[in-house]
């Protein structure tokens, strides 16, 4: 029956597709992201069996010959609710496997970095030598003059700050991102992370990284935010420590 | 009794044209949302290849873009506008005008009442005045993207701030989304006329002697989404509501303070685009039940016809939907992982989406039980494409287990995994859903048969085409591939992925171009197509069997078992 | 033929209850399942039960919101607002419509004729001053400089007290619907339904004005 060797089809090519996959993952730089990956791959044996398990029963449904006989369903209900047990059964130790203790508390000793999203651009400020941001506020936000973010020009301690449209986080370190943005919602999203955060506007939220592996990776926005929203790009650059204090200095 | 042919002893219900626009007849009504649904569809299928064209063809000059869209596509190069009022169409359309009224509406005033025994619904004026509301709305819609500035770009989703400040945040989002909402609107009234309807008559006019168990699956799935909708779409109402307020009459619902949007000063402060989100998307989850629960009960109700036998287990096919509605409206948060809410709110969201899993695991198994106990299987087009819905809605469902984790969900969210996984099972198994009704109950509808061959033909080429679509596209989100966005040049990361998304735009017009099989079959059996007997499929529920008796004099009651030998 | 049997799955014991056999289709429906009018009366019960119910489920989503935006009061601008001069007014005169229109309504069940003209009448009336009073109050917080914008606590003020309103003009429309009726025609079994629905959803709409009424008086 056609039908029979379209399902089986279809299970080779998924299979194919898992094993010889046209774009995968790339490559994690955090040990959060290292435990999403094996988290995902849990998920994805699981959800594997399942979908090989109904197409395998289905294929045999429509393949087979049968001659007609009746057979009793009483145990109709019965195998529903065994059924739907077992499922919720996989399904929360598949959740509980993958959630991480919520009460990790905040890392101690972190680099704060604001990243300021607005359309169709990113910018994000270091708090310089002094160790501390100054006052922003909208009415000094001027993005041709130089001043993105809005800094306060008679607050002191903003004169040090450094406004970039990269952001450089120190590998090794713990760094706090600090989301802000100015018009819309945006999204902050690094693919070898493997996270992302949406920018609200009217609210500050913290996203918590810990980047292990240097090198340069693409910031993307993920969350529609007009126009342009698929031009927000910019550049995670992942430092080795030292280089990134250095870096810091001569600005 | 003899055969009389559904041509001669219902003819006067089944010409087209019957009876007037403005008829009260069910069946006409019927036929008004199957045919403004087909239309919506098309359009929608329309704008997605236009969509998929544009992704692997940014620049590609195209004169007649200049011709329909002149400022938005200047020298016929589609612009991100263009592309982003185009996408945010096609997710209102399809949702709203296709996936909301094909199963439910459409189906349900076709056959509810005779299923129940009854020769019409409780109120025939009403179920006319929510057709033509909700035939307002569309026409609402449309007008919103031929106005001058054009259509919104919010998306269907229609996020603030982006939404509720007006022009200054985007093209088309001045009067144009201004519009959208007030088709929105209008959308919810006519769908609560039309669920008042039908469970007025679930609950009242069922004919003396049907209790509730003995209602045929369809009439349970149809019963427990008029529910659904009840319960949710006053609150898209109300959101609907607020959000003209910060549109129109400057108020701060969803909009907080301190914007400068276009290096413009935006005159609102203390509102909460989380609040939209909360109130947008406790309507929206139940919509994707809406959309789903009335397939899940025709294919019930076919499967069960095609394989000569009752449902594996008639309580779980009445309960699983329940718990499925229920479960469904605790679940919207799950859509909001990442957007900033607290992470024990997300846990206990992530923990009640979870256990959906169950009553559809339980579904599934009755779906496969009963074929597979079936003595005889037939497996004709409209069964065909219940088995395809049972294929697809199993792998759509699963990678559902991926995004009800927040945290597999936080590299996943507004990427193509998202868009493969809803599409898999709300784009095409709720679509096959649709199909199957509309094979099924053809003979109903126009007295004739649908073409079994093309029927076929259809199938099976739509069924191939749904994975050889869908399924590639998961991995372009595993690659991290972000959704909604207008094109792909922008990214190193995502050159890589060109190659897989040329497929899916071109197995996306193979697709389409498959659909016109089933058009012209459509067009084609409703003129020229063998006139169906009375009961063309042996059923054994009351729309074939209007005396209330089944063949050879035995009482009806669902559900039954029923002779293999026919 | 074929036979068809009884399936096994029935639960409880007892041959099932007689069918009886469909009534013969006679022109286009017009409401209701039959000509039996208690079946009518029962449909359009629960059609006005199902109103209420997405009715309430609105009025709860909007009631959130004010929660929600309540919580989120930054610079402490959320501000009481002054009370308008009639709004108890207005709250004892819905609750006297609606009692007006419930003892009209049975004095009908009753066929006590006259009586119930003049309670539904009494009922009608008092719901029209009801409405006038609302606008009365709103110009009153505009005159007074509260408006829609820079107000949250205004502003969800006037949304809810203007869905209130807006459900009551339509009801109220009912209840003129049923006065006219009563005043100038005969009154038929059938029109009975519009009567029951319109006295019910009445109730409902009084009931959410207390309900209104009490979150404004002690919530906000």
């Amino acid at each position: 029956m056609l039908l029979g060797l379209i399902l089986l089809a279809i299970i080779f090519a998924a299979g194919f597709l898992f094993l010889h996959p046209p774009v995968w993952f790339p490559v994690a730089i955090t040990s959060a992201a290292v435990a999403y990956d094996r988290q995902f791959l849990w998920t994805l044996w699981i959800a594997g069996i399942l979908f090989l398990a109904a197409h395998l029963v289905l294929a045999w449904i429509v393949l087979r010959r049968k001659d007609a006989g009746e057979n009793a369903c009483s145990t109709g209900i019965r195998a529903s609710w065994l059924a739907a047990v077992a499922m919720i059964a996989v399904e929360v130790a598949l959740a509980a496997h993958g959630t991480s203790p919520l009460t990790a508390g905040a890392p101690r000793d972190f680099e704060t970095i604001e990243v300021w999203a607005h359309q169709f651009a990113w910018n994000f400020r270091y708090a310089g030598p002094d160790g501390v941001f100054g006052r922003v506020k909208t009415e000094f936000i001027a993005d041709a003059a130089g001043n993105p973010v809005g800094i306060d020009p008679s607050d002191s301690r903003g004169k040090d700050d450094i406004v970039a449209s990269t952001l450089r986080i120190p590998a090794g370190r713990d760094v706090r991102l600090l989301l802000h943005s100015r018009d819309v919602i945006h999204d902050f999203f690094v693919r070898e992370l493997r996270t992302k955060q949406d920018i609200v506007p009217g609210m500050t939220i913290p996203l918590d990284i810990h980047a292990d592996r240097p090198g340069q990776y693409e910031i993307a926005c993920a969350e529609l935010c007009g126009l342009a929203h698929n031009q927000m790009h910019s550049i995670l650059i992942v430092m080795p420590a030292s280089e990134y204090d250095q870096w810091k200095l001569q600005h | 009794m003899e055969a009389a042919t559904l041509t001669t002893r219902r003819s006067v219900r089944h010409r087209i044209f019957s009876t007037g626009l403005f008829s009260t007849d069910h069946r006409v009504i019927a036929r008004q949302y199957f045919f403004l649904s087909l239309f919506a569809v098309v359009v929608g299928v329309c704008l997605s290849l236009l969509m998929r064209f544009h992704l692997v063809w940014p620049q590609a000059k195209v004169s007649w873009f200049e011709k329909i869209w002149s400022v938005r596509a200047e020298s016929g190069i589609m612009t991100e506008e263009l592309y982003l009022s185009l996408m945010t169409l096609h997710g209102t359309i399809m949702v709203f005008f296709v996936l909301t009224l094909a199963p439910l509406n459409a189906f349900a005033n076709l056959v509810l009442p005779e299923q129940l025994g009854q020769r019409e619904m409780a109120f025939p004026r009403l179920n006319m005045l929510s057709f033509w509301v909700t035939m307002a709305s569309f026409l609402t819609l449309i007008a919103s993207c031929v106005l001058d500035e054009g259509g919104p770009i919010a998306g269907w989703t229609a996020y603030p701030p982006l939404s509720a400040v007006g022009s200054v945040s985007g093209p088309g989002e001045g009067l144009g989304q201004t519009f959208w909402f007030f088709s929105i609107g209008v959308f919810c009234i006519g769908s609560l006329l039309s669920a008042m309807n039908i469970i007025s008559t679930v609950i009242e006019c069922r004919r003396p002697g049907m209790s509730l168990m003995q209602m045929p699956l369809t009439c349970w799935n149809w019963f427990v989404t008029a529910i659904l909708s009840v319960l949710s779409f006053p609150v898209l109402l109300a959101a609907g509501l607020l959000i003209l307020l910060d549109r129109l009459a400057g108020t701060s619902f969803f909009v907080p303070g301190d914007l400068l949007i276009a290096e413009r000063n935006v005159d609102h402060s203390g509102g909460s685009p989380l609040l939209w989100q909360h109130l947008f998307w406790f309507f929206g989850h139940p919509e994707v039940y809406i959309a789903i629960l009335p397939g899940m009960g025709i294919v019930s109700h076919i499967i069960s016809n095609f394989s000569r036998r009752p449902p594996f287990s008639y309580r779980a096919s009445v309960w699983a939907p329940i718990a499925i509605a229920f479960l469904g409206m605790l679940v919207w948060g799950h859509h909001m992982f990442i957007s900033g809410i607290s992470p024990y709110s997300a846990l206990t969201f992530s923990l009640v989406t979870m256990s959906i899993g169950a009553p559809s695991a339980a579904l599934t198994l009755n779906w496969l039980g009963t074929a597979f106990q079936s003595p005889r299987l037939e497996l004709n087009t409209a069964m065909l494409f219940c088995l395809g819905f049972v294929s697809l809605f199993v792998t759509g469902g699963l990678t559902g287990l991926f995004l009800g984790q927040p945290e597999i969900d936080a590299y996943f969210h507004d990427t193509a995994f998202v868009v493969a996984h809803f599409h898999m099972i709300m784009g095409m198994a709720a679509l096959f859903a649709v199909f199957a009704a509309t094979f099924y109950w053809f003979p109903l509808m126009f007295g004739r048969m649908l073409g079994e061959e093309l029927g076929k033909l259809h199938f099976y080429l739509t069924f191939v085409g749904a994975y050889a679509l869908f399924l590639p596209m998961h991995f372009a989100g595993f690659a991290g591939n972000p959704r909604r966005y207008a094109d792909f040049t922008n990214f190193d990361f995502l050159k890589p992925v060109m190659p897989l998304q040329r497929w899916i735009t071109m197995t996306a017009f193979a697709l389409g171009a498959v659909q016109l099989i089933f058009i012209w079959n459509l067009f084609w059996s409703m003129l020229r197509g063998a006139p169906a007997p009375s009961n063309p499929w042996s059923g054994a529920t009351l729309e074939w069997n209007p005396e209330g008796e089944l063949p050879g004099g035995e009482p009806y009651f669902y559900p039954v078992k029923m002779d293999v030998t026919t | 033929m074929a036979t068809l049997t009884e399936p096994k799955v029935r639960s409880g014991g007892g041959p099932p209850p007689p069918i009886t056999p469909l009534l013969p289709r006679g022109g286009d429906g017009s409401g209701g399942s039959g000509p039996d009018p208690s079946a009518s009366a029962a449909t359009a019960r629960i059609a006005v039960y199902i109103g209420m119910c997405a009715s309430t489920m609105t009025f709860m989503a909007l009631l959130s919101a004010m929660f929600v935006r309540r919580g989120l009061a930054t610079n402490n601008d959320w501000h009481r607002l002054p009370v308008p001069p009639l709004l108890w007014w207005n709250t004892v005169a819905l609750l006297l419509s609606s009692v007006a229109v419930d003892i009209g309504r049975r004095a009908f069940r009753a066929g006590r004729r006259s009586e119930f003209r003049m309670l539904w009448l009494t009922g009608t009336a008092l719901g029209t001053w009801f409405l006038i009073g609302q606008s009365i109050n709103w110009k009153f917080l505009a005159d007074h400089g509260f408006y829609m914008q820079h107000n949250p606590a205004s502003a969800f003020f006037y949304v809810l007290t203007w869905a209130h309103a807006a459900h009551v003009i339509g009801a109220l429309a009912a209840l003129y619907y049923v006065a006219c009726r009563a005043l100038f025609f005969p009154f038929v079994p059938m029109n009975r339904n519009v009567l029951e629905v319109s006295a019910i959803f009445w109730h409902f709409l009084d009931v959410m004005w207390l309900l209104l009424m009490a979150i404004f008086e002690f919530w906000s």
